[in-house]
């Protein structure tokens, strides 16, 4: 049969990875992306895409973790070579601070991430308000610099990028053989899928170089991330809040909320907000589907619902998309032969 | 009572302030001035990165690690104000790099969360098998320097752009004692055999990606003279150069690329990096600081003139401070402030009593 026509929808972090992913185990596919938006007007380029989990309740944590150790190696392997300026791929330290002891002091990540200890007492002093903390090194994959270098690639390897929105998945069915949703919370709309929805978030992002350690409030209520040219700052997680205009209120409350953290950010330059709507689910859907009418079929991976968790898990998520991906092919070519007989 | 301070690099003007700041009320005839060929930004404390780090093996020497402790923890005490950000104040990770284990430093507890590094940290540096992480400070001088001047000038401080020639020269016109902060060229007031040049050379990049320090070390090429990268509010800063004995303020060639390759190979990314600036710089190195008073009489350097001698000039020495003088600038500044407070002591007994009358 000729090389299998695959379609990734979607062009946020997840989208382009798991193109990519396709692409590195499947070389002789044919791989379109489709996607509504691209970088830098993605949920994707609104986060700070910082590598720390987010624990997902309908997953088992040995998979969570898998995940998240996979993409963090992948991307340690960037952080430490001649692209990962270009990438978008740097190191942090910082803290993650709690105003009340956690049940459990050492989350299931705690040996993925670098130098994970608790904070000193000298440390914590920094954070009057706060009684428990730790200390570690991770990733972060500042975008839209990581979805620019994710595009590059794959136009190099013959990856074709359409600008397009597509409100049914059947209507592919003519051009492609598999189609792979990785819409993030565009999946909603595009699958009807009911058990997705969004947790409102917004950010800002200054002008404020001087700040070089993370600091996060154990709570995931506010949060100081710096980027390679912005720190965010931030945030809200308002449940089945579809609105993706900025709230003024909101902004002074964020901005207040990260001063009392890190006050030097009283003189934080050049303030501008954003909003995102995490694609949030009990479980991320990763699995196949066969659409058909009549004799006619639509083979569907379906990879979405990463909530707020995207950035840390996507390479595994991927890798996983573009196995599915493989068995598409490999049930494509198996009914291709039968069809021969 | 008018008092000179020679040199404007972060040791005369911290020591001018420390001064202010504790004698001016106890004595309002207080006159202080600076006297300096050169201001920032064209010190020798200007050219340095601004990390807060002393060398790495300490000669046993407590009092310099007691000083270096008082500026760490009046720094840190800062770091809250709203003054940080325009002192150039801000807290920042990093990493020390050896090849082989080495003790733990003076001043693993003088910084914060101190640690050795784990194996998988050590993937990130090959050719390096052992190394420290830790969180300190930056204070950069180009901020730093003039938020010091602006204090100094708010409390009524004088500044003159002019090199002082010798000590007789400020005491003859009435100066009675004499801040020596004059750093590389303290030899030209005073000769000094254990002052020698330690020349570095930095190119300064724009990487913001890199939001460590890194700092390695070989014992056989001698503090600071192996790769290091040290990120700034704005700059990166590469070095890796120190030459005892090389009087040069010239950029080298040779240097330059010793510092880019050996940068590049810690951090491959710095290859993307943009040269902005090029620097070499004298840090005044000496085996220990010269912290100290001395009585100068015109003509005569002795240091056992009678203190009574009234025409005598007194002189605090502070200078010497290598490649740490930002790390020791505050403990040094608060222990002239104590050698001048004795200055004072002895100046009021020589003081002839009033007649009652």
């Amino acid at each position: 049969m000729a090389a299998p026509k695959v379609a990734v929808v979607g062009a946020g972090v997840v989208g382009l990875s798991t193109a990519l992913c396709i692409l590195e185990a499947c070389p002789s596919c044919s791989v379109a992306v489709l996607s509504e938006q691209f970088s830098p007007n993605t949920t994707s380029d609104v986060a700070a895409g910082m590598l720390i989990p987010h624990t997902c309740p309908g997953t088992p944590i040995h998979v969570q973790k898998q995940w998240f150790k996979e993409t963090f190696t992948y991307l340690f392997g960037i952080c430490n070579s001649a692209e990962a300026s270009e990438a978008g791929i740097h190191l942090v330290s910082g803290w993650q601070i709690f105003k009340n002891t956690p049940k459990e002091e050492s989350p299931f990540w705690s040996d993925v991430v670098l130098g994970f200890r608790p904070m000193s007492e000298a440390e914590l002093q920094k954070f009057p308000q706060h009684r428990f903390g730790q200390a570690f090194t991770t990733l972060k994959c500042d975008c839209p610099p990581y979805l620019l270098w994710l595009e590059k690639r794959l136009k190099a390897a013959g990856v074709q990028m359409h600008t397009r929105k597509v409100s049914d998945l059947w209507e592919l069915h003519r051009e492609y053989n598999i189609v792979v949703n990785c819409a993030g919370i565009g999946a909603h709309q595009l699958v009807g899928d009911e058990q997705l929805f969004p947790i409102r978030g917004q950010v800002l992002k200054v002008h404020a170089p001087w700040v070089k350690n993370f600091i996060r409030d154990g709570d995931g209520s506010t949060y100081i991330y710096p980027g390679i040219h912005r720190v965010t700052l931030g945030g809200t997680r308002e449940k089945h809040n579809w609105s993706l205009s900025p709230h003024p209120g909101t902004t002074k409350d964020i901005f207040d909320r990260c001063c009392s953290l890190e006050p030097s950010l009283q003189g934080a330059q050049d303030v501008k907000v954003k909003v995102g709507l995490r694609p949030s689910r009990q479980s991320v859907r990763l699995n196949r589907e066969v659409l058909s009418q009549g004799a006619v079929k639509l083979l569907v991976v379906h990879n979405y619902g990463h909530g707020a968790g995207g950035f840390s898990i996507h390479r595994g998520t991927a890798q996983e998309a573009a196995r599915l991906v493989g068995e598409c092919i490999a049930a494509l070519q198996g009914s291709s032969s039968r069809a021969k007989l | 009572m008018r008092v000179a301070v020679l040199g404007a690099g972060v040791i005369g003007l911290s020591t001018a302030l420390c001064l202010h700041q504790q004698y001016h009320s106890l004595l309002p005839s207080l006159q202080l001035e600076v006297y300096a060929d050169h201001y920032t930004p064209n010190t020798t404390s200007d050219g340095a990165a601004g990390l807060w780090q002393p060398y790495v093996s300490d000669q046993g020497d407590l009092q310099e690690t007691l000083w270096n402790k008082e500026t760490f923890d009046h720094l840190l005490g800062l770091l809250c104000s709203p003054a940080a950000q325009d002192m150039g104040l801000f807290l920042i990770s990093g990493y020390n790099l050896f090849t082989q284990p080495v003790p733990d430093p003076s001043w693993k507890n003088i910084v914060l969360g101190f640690r050795n590094l784990t194996p998988k940290e050590l993937e990130l540096f090959p050719g390096y098998s052992y190394g420290w992480f830790n969180t300190a400070l930056m204070l950069e001088c180009r901020s730093y320097l003039p938020w010091l001047t602006n204090k100094l000038m708010q409390r009524g401080v004088k500044f003159f752009h002019k090199k002082v020639e010798s000590f007789q020269e400020v005491s003859l016109d009435g100066v009675e004692v004499v801040i020596n902060c004059t750093g590389m060229r303290a030899g030209e007031l005073q000769p000094d055999p254990e002052l020698q040049p330690g020349r570095g050379q930095i190119i300064k990049v724009l990487a913001p990606w890199v939001k460590h320090f890194i700092i390695t070390h070989s014992a056989q090429s001698g503090i600071y003279n192996s790769p290091y990268i040290i990120p700034g509010s704005e700059f990166t800063v590469l070095g890796g150069i120190n030459q005892r004995g090389n009087w040069s303020e010239e950029n080298s060639a040779q240097d330059h690329k010793t510092i880019w390759e050996s940068c590049c190979r810690l951090l491959p990314a710095l290859q993307e990096a943009k040269v902005v600036q090029e620097w070499s710089g004298l840090r005044p190195t000496r085996p220990r600081v010269r912290l100290e008073r001395e009585t100068v009489a015109h003509g005569h350097l002795q240091a056992e003139l009678p203190a009574t001698l009234p025409q005598a000039c007194r002189v605090i020495h502070n200078y010497g401070h290598g490649g740490f003088g930002i790390t020791i600038h505050w403990g040094c500044a608060m222990a002239a402030a104590r050698l001048f407070g004795s200055i004072l002591q002895e100046k009021k007994l020589a003081r002839p009593r009033q007649p009652r009358l």
